[in-house]
């Protein structure tokens, strides 16, 4: 369990929220959409690793080769 | 395995939640995941010594074949409660029963060579 990956993703929430705000007081509301878009994209980045480690973690625990 | 590790990075998670809550509500799902899949890793790590020892229990009693199966359908049961938690999380409940429905498939596929035995069994006394 590394708490890194889930404070990374708590900093992302923050830059993307800050940059938001400034962009949206500035006026841009499409950037502003466009980054808090990136946002996502970039936690659901981190995530695909993520779960690509935990389907192998359960292949090698359970011996499975099934499919 | 270490309990008080498990409670700390569920505390820390928790906070970080709240946060992103407050602050970009569309991320809170993501988050949310990737805490359940690291937990999961964590757990399912730990989880190992117990079942290399089931396994061998079972090997020694002569059950191998069979337990295989039943470690196998567990696993299939563990992976798709998972991804069925996190559909549900994100609000897709049609999606959370499909992947659930996906997993009683395939844990009845896997047990068709059993049954079948089974069935080979029945004949042969009923002969």
């Amino acid at each position: 369990m590394n708490i890194a990956l889930v404070l990374k993703i708590a900093g992302v929430g923050l830059l993307v929220s800050i940059a938001y705000q400034i962009l949206q007081k500035n006026g841009r509301e499409e950037q502003a959409t466009f980054v808090s878009i990136a946002g996502v994209i970039i936690v659901m980045l981190l995530l695909v690793q993520e779960i690509s480690s935990l389907f192998s973690t359960i292949r090698s625990a359970f011996g499975l080769w099934i499919y | 395995m270490d309990i008080l590790t498990v409670c700390a990075f569920s505390l820390v998670s928790l906070c970080v939640v709240v946060l992103v809550r407050q602050l970009r509500q569309e991320l809170v799902p993501l988050t949310v995941a990737a805490i359940g899949i690291l937990m999961l890793g964590y757990l399912l790590v730990s989880l190992s010594p117990v079942l290399a020892f089931i396994t061998d229990t079972a090997k020694q009693s002569g059950l191998g074949g069979y337990f295989s199966v039943l470690v196998k359908a567990l696993a299939i049961a563990l992976a798709c409660q998972v991804c069925a938690e996190i559909c549900r999380d994100c609000g897709e409940n049609s999606l959370a029963s499909k992947v659930e429905l996906a997993g009683k498939i395939g844990i009845i596929i896997l047990s068709l060579p059993i049954l079948q035995q089974l069935l080979l069994m029945a004949k042969e006394m009923l002969q």
